[in-house]
Formats: structure tokens, C-alpha cells, sequence
């Protein structure tokens, strides 16, 4: 099992973002609130409190004084921007070190990644 | 007063089915020997039954064990004892549901059951030998003071029940016999002592006290004659209970997690 | 909602807390953690107004815990390790037993028994060991009482009954409600407990929540054993490598927390880990 060293309150907030862009929480509309979800993932409802809290922080969602939390009008496009920002920080430095210890080149990848799309469309 | 009464009903939930049990016994028993009687009698036996004689032993006998094994399940057990302990009343009520319940509903309700027993036993003898002898009567005076010696003797084994952890009752009935020896030799001694110039020696020999000639002594003390026999029944009927009853609260106030066995 | 000062408690001449103190608020769900013997089960009694203390003050929801005064103990449900129940029906046990808590609720007390799926046409005491447990734990939820105390309430669960226990503790707690939940089987209750409260050698060394534990303190798993420095505070073997206790180099550097290595590790050196957590920030 891969550890991953991160705070429950963010692995709960990745979690969030995955049902933004899976379409399960669709934007503008309602999303449960911190008790349903504290409910439904078994934790602490404080921690939940702070998922949610990071989370409109960050605008993705936003709350309703007295109604409850709504996912943003663009809360996918806002996660989608966070993921990418998140993915070239923390991911594509170890993916470059590695393509640069091996030796591969851009162009390389760039075939590679065509011919992946490829079959991803002939498996559809 | 609320609690009070969920208190009891809890207690009613525990003790029904030995209550069923001893009044099937009491029951049957009359049945039985009215029975048995009224077939002697045929036989020749000399006839004649009083339910009023029959009530005694389980007034008392049934009583005090039952009183004696109040706290048994609860505030000394084990099991018990956590709900006894947490359960959100004052001791004081705790205290005066349990003397409601085995020292007022249980009498009351013994004496009006053995009542409605004889009455239905007698009913079954009209029909079965068409012959009757007198039912139970629950106001004689002789079963209301017998109540009301239930009442205060049961607070001397409510006291036991909470003060012995185990064997409650033999323990309340052995302390009472040593507490009674010992009172006794005490009082013989004082008697000796303070009729020391009619015995040979303050350990051997006997003499006859005349309790005639002791009252005629006391009575030469007028303020003993107006108030000892006052004061012996407040000590008896008032202080005893009351003082049982104190040192019983006091139990159930210092019951601690760690008592139970 | 719990003050506790300097509270002394022995065992004949044995001490079990010496100099205790001990603070808890409303709206959390507080995890006792210690050794066996350490005093847990203990400490809840005394809390609980079943044993009385020797020395200190102790403050439960505005009383005297030793008074055991009833508006104390209606606001109190303590669903003990081992447990006593009536051979009663549900429904006698109810009658019997709900009209002492006042905010008593039955229908949240047949939605806990609907998630617990416990068939309420059952005697008592045809129940399991677990089923048992899980009826006092609906009927504690629905009391409404302030203050849960839970001692070991997952030991005797099935897998499916611990899930069932998170969800209904999550979805009970207010911000006028606490839990204090005694527990050895810390797996079973990650997530959900937090603060936690390490009762140690007759004190609590710790009593933070795991915010301010994981602004302190960072958990590292490396393959091969961490070299030590002054900055590793306690490294113990897992499977697969080493866990490691670090002192955060920043209060925003947080990291996930695996709270049996960071008992393990406040419990080995109280001084260094827990102080370092508990101080006072600047």
C-alpha cells in the first residue's frame, strides 16, 4: 500500500474534487452538508469542517448562510485548473527527473502519449 | 416525586414474578390444608381454621428475605451496579422507593391478598363441601399491628440489605441475635449491679426478679412513670426506623463502582 | 463541559493518578488513549460519579461528580466494557428506562437500531454480545445526554458494526454534545476521534487535537532506518520500513498521523513529544 503522507483533511478534500469532476456534484447545485459527509466517510465531523473550509477558501464551494453549501458556478472549472496546477508541482518534477535520468526525449512522449490516446479511443 | 415513581415500577419489573411465585404458594397452601381440614373433619377430627393465625409467616419470614436481598442485584453487584449507580436520581429517592416497596406495598398488599385468598378458597369449600369457616379479616386488630411491626422491623433489614454485601439476610438476623445477647448480658449485669445486695456474688448465684416489684419501684419515680413508657415507643415506632433508615441512605450515598461483588 | 484539577485517586496504597488535570469541551469526540492499567476505565468512574476521588477538584457539566447529582447524571450515558441488561422486551426496557433522560427520542433511537439492524421484537437477553452493545449505544444516542462515554465500545463489533458505530458517532455529535470514547483498538477509530487525550503514569501527557498535533509534529515512513538527529524525536519498525516522529519544521508543513505511532511515541518520551505538542504557542 502506498503511503500517502498527507493530512486526512486533504485526502478527504481530493476526494471532494473527484466527485466535482466526475460530475456527481454538479456546479451551483447543492452539495451535502459537513455532517452528511462526515457521516458518510466515517470521520470526524471537525475534520470535515476543515475540508470544507479549505475548500471554499479555494472558491470551490461556498456556503449559504443558513441553507447549506453550494458547489461553485465553476467549481469544475476552478478544480480542474487546481488538479493541473497540482499535478505540475508536485508530479511532472519527478516525471521530468526520471525522463531525463533514462534518457527519453519530448518527442518521444509525445508519440508515446498519440498512440495511448489512440487506443484508449479504439477500446470505446 | 416522578422518579419515585419510575423507580417502583422499575422495581415492580424486577420483583413481579417472585410476587406471583409467593402468592401461588399462599394460595395453594390455604387451598390444601382447607382441603385436607374439612376431609378430617369428615373423618372425625375436631374441626376449626383460622386464617387470621396463617398470615404471621410470610408477613414476616417472606418479608424480611425479601427486603434483605433489596440491593442484592444492583447497588452490590457487579452486573448491577452501573445502571444502580448511574441511574439520574437522588439517593433519597432511591431510599424511600425501595421503603415503599417493601415496606408499605408489600404488607398492604399481602394482607389484601390473603384476604381475597381465603375469600376464593372458601368460595371453592362452599362449593366442593358446602361448608365455610370465616375469611381472612384484614382490619383485626391483631394483623394491622402486625403490619405495623412489619414496617418497622423491615427498616432494621433494610439496613442490612444495604450494609452486607453478601448474605444479607443471615447476616441482619445473626447481628441482631448478638446484638440482642449482648444487650442482655449487659442488662443483666446492670440488674445484678444495681441489685447487688440480693446476690451472693456478682457472677454466681441466682435471684427472682419480680417485674411486679420493679414497676412498683419505678413508679415511685413519678417522671419515670410519665415518661418511660412514652419515650419506649417513640424509641420504637419513631427513632428505630428513622435511624435505620439514615444509615441505609447513608449506604446508598457512599456506594462506590469498587463495592460490588 | 469537564474540569479537572490536580485529582489524586489510590487503589488502597497503590496511586493510580497523581497531579491529574484534565479539560474537556463541548462538540468533540475525544479519544482516551493509555496502556492497560494505565487508569482509563478508572478515570471514566470517577468522571462518572461511581468512585470517588481522594484529592482535587473536578468539575462534570457543573457538579461535584461525587455528589452524583441527578441533573449530573441525566446529562451523562456511560455505556460501560462490560454491561448488564434486564430480561426484558425492547419495549419494557424503554418504558422503564427513557422517562429518566427527558430529550429521550424514539424515533431517533428506531433509526439508530434501523442502521444497527437490530430486530427490536427480540428479548434482550436473546441478543449477542454485539447486539447487546450496539442496543445500549442506540439508546445512549437517542438519551440526548451532553456527555457520551464510551469504554471500549467497539471491542465485540463485527466489521460491519464498527463501520455502523463511526457513522452514528459522527452523525450524533453537536456542538452541545461530547464523546469520550476509552479505546485500545485505535485503528478502529481513526478519523473519527479527535482531540486525544493520553492518560500516562497517572497523567494526562497529552490532550490536543490532532490540528495542533500535526502543526507540531510530522510522520515520515522511509525504507531503511532514519539516521538520527536532533530533529527525529522517535522512529519505530513497521512493516516495509520505518515510521519516524519529526519536530514540523513549520506549523503548516502537516502530514498525515498514524495515532499508534504517535502513542507509541508520546507514551516513550512524554517529556519530548508530548510537551512539544502541548506547549502554549508563542
Amino acid at each position: 500500500m502506498q503511503y500517502e503522507n498527507r493530512p486526512i483533511y486533504i485526502q478527504i478534500a481530493d476526494y471532494l474534487y473527484e466527485m466535482i469532476l466526475s460530475g456527481k456534484w454538479t456546479d451551483g447545485e447543492r452539495v451535502p452538508s459537513i455532517r452528511e459527509m462526515a457521516v458518510q466517510m466515517e470521520v470526524n465531523p471537525n475534520t470535515m469542517t476543515r475540508t470544507y473550509g479549505l475548500l471554499q477558501e479555494q472558491g470551490v464551494i461556498f456556503n449559504k448562510r443558513g441553507i447549506g453549501y453550494f458547489a461553485a458556478d465553476k467549481a469544475r472549472d476552478m478544480t480542474l485548473r487546481l488538479k493541473r496546477e497540482e499535478f505540475i508541482h508536485s508530479e511532472l518534477p519527478d516525471f521530468f527527473k526520471k525522463m531525463e535520468f533514462l534518457g527519453m526525449t519530448p518527442e518521444e512522449l509525445d508519440e508515446l502519449f498519440n498512440r495511448y490516446k489512440e487506443s484508449n479511443h479504439e477500446d470505446k | 416525586m416522578k422518579n419515585i415513581y419510575y423507580l417502583l415500577r422499575e422495581e415492580y419489573y424486577g420483583q413481579r414474578k417472585k410476587a406471583i411465585v409467593l402468592g401461588a404458594v399462599i394460595f395453594c397452601i390455604f387451598f390444601l390444608s382447607r382441603f385436607v381440614q374439612e376431609i378430617s373433619v369428615k373423618f372425625g377430627a375436631p374441626g376449626g381454621y383460622s386464617y387470621q393465625d396463617s398470615i404471621g409467616g410470610y408477613l414476616y419470614v417472606a418479608g424480611f428475605i425479601f427486603t434483605s436481598m433489596c440491593f442484592a442485584r444492583s447497588m452490590h453487584s457487579r452486573q448491577g451496579q452501573h445502571n444502580w449507580l448511574m441511574m439520574p436520581v437522588f439517593a433519597h429517592e432511591k431510599l424511600i422507593s425501595k421503603v415503599i416497596a417493601y415496606s408499605l406495598v408489600y404488607p398492604i398488599g399481602l394482607i389484601l391478598f390473603t384476604f381475597l385468598s381465603s375469600a376464593l378458597t372458601e368460595g371453592f369449600m362452599a362449593v366442593i363441601w358446602r361448608h365455610t369457616v370465616p375469611l381472612f379479616n384484614p382490619i383485626d386488630r391483631t394483623v394491622l399491628l402486625m403490619g405495623a411491626h412489619y414496617i418497622v422491623f423491615s427498616s432494621l433489614f433494610l439496613m442490612g440489605a444495604s450494609y452486607f454485601r453478601t448474605a444479607h439476610f443471615i447476616k441482619t438476623i445473626l447481628s441482631i441475635l448478638a446484638f440482642a445477647v449482648s444487650l442482655g448480658l449487659i442488662m443483666g449485669l446492670e440488674v445484678r449491679f444495681a441489685y447487688r445486695a440480693y446476690y451472693p456474688s456478682m457472677l454466681a448465684g441466682t435471684f427472682h426478679v419480680n417485674g411486679q416489684d420493679i414497676l412498683i419501684q419505678l413508679t415511685q419515680y413519678g417522671w419515670m412513670k410519665n415518661w418511660a413508657e412514652p419515650f419506649g415507643k417513640i424509641l420504637y415506632w419513631v427513632m428505630q426506623p428513622l435511624f435505620f433508615w439514615s444509615v441505609t441512605y447513608f449506604r446508598i450515598r457512599e456506594a462506590e463502582a469498587k463495592n460490588a461483588v | 463541559m469537564i474540569t479537572i484539577d490536580n485529582l489524586t485517586f489510590r487503589y488502597g496504597k497503590k496511586p493510580l493518578f497523581d497531579n491529574l488535570n484534565l479539560s474537556l469541551k463541548e462538540g468533540n469526540i475525544y479519544g482516551l488513549l493509555g496502556m492497560n492499567g494505565a487508569g482509563k476505565t478508572t478515570l471514566l468512574k470517577v468522571l462518572s460519579g461511581q468512585l470517588f476521588r481522594k484529592e482535587g477538584d473536578a468539575d462534570v457539566l457543573g457538579f461535584d461528580p461525587g455528589i452524583r447529582h441527578p441533573e449530573m447524571l441525566r446529562e451523562i450515558f456511560y455505556l460501560p466494557e462490560e454491561f448488564f441488561l434486564p430480561r426484558t422486551s425492547v419495549e419494557v426496557y424503554l418504558k422503564l428506562y427513557s422517562p429518566f433522560y427527558e430529550r429521550f427520542n424514539k424515533e431517533e433511537f428506531e433509526g439508530y437500531c434501523e442502521i444497527f439492524q437490530l430486530d427490536l421484537t427480540q428479548k434482550l437477553s436473546d441478543y449477542s454480545f454485539g447486539q447487546k452493545k450496539k442496543f445500549l449505544l442506540a439508546f445512549g444516542l437517542a438519551s440526548g445526554t451532553k456527555l457520551l462515554i464510551l469504554d471500549e465500545p467497539t471491542n465485540g463489533l463485527d466489521i460491519p458494526s464498527k463501520s455502523q458505530f463511526r457513522k452514528t458517532v459522527a452523525s450524533a455529535i453537536t456542538p452541545e454534545r461530547s464523546f469520550l470514547i476509552s479505546t485500545h483498538q485505535v485503528r478502529d477509530m481513526e478519523n473519527l476521534i479527535d482531540p486525544i487525550v493520553i492518560l500516562h503514569q497517572g497523567k494526562v501527557i497529552l490532550n490536543n487535537t490532532l490540528e495542533e498535533v500535526s502543526s507540531r509534529i510530522r510522520m515520515e515512513k522511509t525504507l531503511g532506518e532514519p539516521a538520527p538527529s536532533e530533529s527525529i524525536l522517535y522512529s519505530e519498525k513497521v512493516p516495509g520500513g520505518y515510521y519516524s516522529i519529526r519536530k514540523a519544521a513549520s506549523p503548516s508543513e502537516e502530514s498525515a498521523l498514524d495515532l499508534e505511532v504517535l502513542f507509541n511515541g508520546v507514551v516513550t518520551d512524554p517529556m519530548g513529544i508530548g510537551a512539544l505538542i502541548g506547549e502554549e504557542r508563542a
